[in-house]
């Protein structure tokens, strides 16, 4: 076995399927050691994966249903709140994460040499257990105001995957450029405080002017909590097919260029951060 | 004959630092504020490490000697693969573990069994491979009682012994040990470098740097003298002895 190192040598050493395949064990030590580590010491534990987006869904309840004016679904509004707002859980959480992953373990970045990637990949997987939890709190809520659940739910699995490549296409650029420039780490949770209201987590695309639905949908997110909503609720929350194309084309874009930097940087990571 | 485990050729790695740092306590001082407020103000260049030649052969166990910041650590970080090189190529033949420093990824709130685990898969043990040492890197570390207390209640002995025990469990072909053979009380310095000879007597190269010129001695059949970054030259642990 020889190995060649050079200084010209270039990125994207992870993109050889077989050194992540090897690293897998890492990964799934990291996931391990985060949810191990997220509730040690606390008197609610796991529970807290639940309260806190139920009491999140109150505020909105309160909020938007009570004092706002929105039209008139023909369902109670916490069943337009609660799909929509378990996948902004498992984003929001997965991305203020991510902008401090890769220097939150940069005692592993400098003392050893593993595929970094998988920083991210672990950033971007968090807290699927407790979007599971959520969704399942969701169905018990359909249940108990007798709403009827269709097979759409079985399309839930793919609306995770492209949730899951969206946090990844977002901590992919937001952990590299927090390694050089520490502002990151200070916009993010700003960001995402607007982005929980300019996302259609509260409202439905239909209460956007319709001249600008279009623009509205380059948010990845529009595409995707209005998927969840249809997979819960059903046809007439059927998302509009053009508006889903350009979801998508926006996450591909923000993903391949994430990946594109974060392989271009990642050479420095250990030198600079 | 056998082609040597590790070669570089004209081997460098250069670091940006800002002048500020670097002329430290002199009349610079008084407008430092400025360069720490905008980072692309003065910056310098600084080679750690530059033309190094190294052939270390298959079975070898090299001493790494130097006075702190000539360069060894970072000639560490080359071989195994943490920092890129600014110049040179380097070749290796055979697989690389490091101790860089004990304790890779332990994280304080996990148990000692969990860390065990955690720890084992980052320095590139398989599972299985853990779960057959299990026992031994237990009982080398002798913390067997605490195992499964988080390892922030440890003291500072156990813990790095317990790191120290993990490590030295590794199945590799090279294995780089930076100041690790210093830790613990006496008695498990000892047992660390019998550790370390019965590896060497299994065939696996090892590059040592340590402070302690007697453990150097002991475990070690040649030498390499740093300063500044450059190689000042090769022979036995005791021709660089001051």
């Amino acid at each position: 076995m020889e190995k060649w190192i050079n200084h010209t040598d270039t990125g994207f050493r992870f993109m050889k399927p077989p050194v992540l395949w090897k690293s897998r064990g890492i990964l799934l030590h990291l996931i391990r050691r985060d949810m191990l580590v997220t509730y040690k010491q606390t008197i609610l534990g796991v529970f807290w994966t639940v309260l806190k987006p139920l009491a999140m869904a109150m505020v909105i309840v309160f909020v938007f249903g009570r004092l706002g004016s929105f039209p008139d679904y023909g369902l109670p509004y916490i069943l337009i709140a609660l799909p929509a707002l378990s996948f902004w859980e498992f984003f929001s959480n997965s991305i203020n994460r991510g902008s401090i992953c890769l220097i939150d373990d940069r005692g592993l970045i400098t003392r050893i040499s593993f595929p970094r990637i998988i920083l991210p990949l672990n950033a971007s997987l968090r807290n699927t257990l407790g979007l599971i939890i959520n969704l399942a709190v969701t169905v018990g809520f359909m249940l108990y105001y007798e709403v009827s659940i269709t097979l759409n739910l079985l399309l839930l699995p793919v609306v995770y995957i492209f949730t899951f490549l969206l946090n990844f296409g977002i901590n992919l650029w937001l952990s590299t450029v927090n390694v050089f420039y520490r502002d990151v780490m200070t916009l993010v949770p700003f960001i995402l405080r607007a982005g929980l209201f300019i996302s259609p987590v509260a409202f439905t695309l239909q209460s956007v002017p319709p001249n600008l639905q279009k623009l509205y949908c380059l948010n990845p997110l529009v595409g995707l909590i209005e998927s969840a909503r249809f997979c819960f609720l059903g046809k007439e929350f059927l998302p509009d097919f053009q508006c889903l194309l350009i979801s998508g084309a926006s996450l591909l874009a923000l993903l391949l260029s994430g990946l594109y930097l974060f392989g271009k940087c990642e050479r420095k990571f250990a030198d600079v951060i | 004959m056998e082609k040597p485990i590790i070669e570089t050729f004209g081997l460098g790695k250069k670091y940006r630092i800002s002048s500020s740092d670097v002329k430290n306590g002199t009349a610079e001082k008084s407008n430092s504020w400025i360069k720490s407020a905008f980072p692309f103000y003065g910056k310098e260049d600084s080679w750690a490490l530059r033309n190094i030649d190294l052939r270390i052969e298959k079975g070898d166990v090299v001493a790494i000697m130097g006075n702190n910041g000539s360069g060894k650590s970072t000639l560490f970080k080359l071989l195994s693969e943490v920092t890129d090189p600014s110049e040179g190529r380097f070749v290796l033949r055979g697989t690389i573990s490091s101790m860089l420093e004990v304790g890779v990824g332990f994280h304080l709130e996990l148990t000692g069994k969990e860390n065990i685990f955690l720890n084992g898969t980052l320095l590139g043990m398989k599972k299985a491979e853990i779960n057959k040492h299990f026992d031994e890197i237990v009982a080398f570390s002798g913390v067997e009682h605490y195992l499964n207390v988080p390892i922030k209640k440890y003291s500072s002995g156990m813990y790095v012994r317990l790191a120290f025990a993990v490590a030295s469990f590794l199945r590799t072909d090279i294995l780089l040990v930076d100041e690790v053979l210093s830790v613990g009380d006496k008695s498990f310095k000892e047992k660390s470098i019998a550790r370390m000879k019965e590896m060497a007597s299994e065939g696996t190269t090892i590059m040592i740097v340590s402070h302690d010129t007697s453990v150097l001695t002991d475990l070690c059949n040649r030498a390499v003298n740093f300063q500044n970054g450059r190689m000042m030259g090769e022979g036995q642990v005791k021709d660089f002895l001051l």
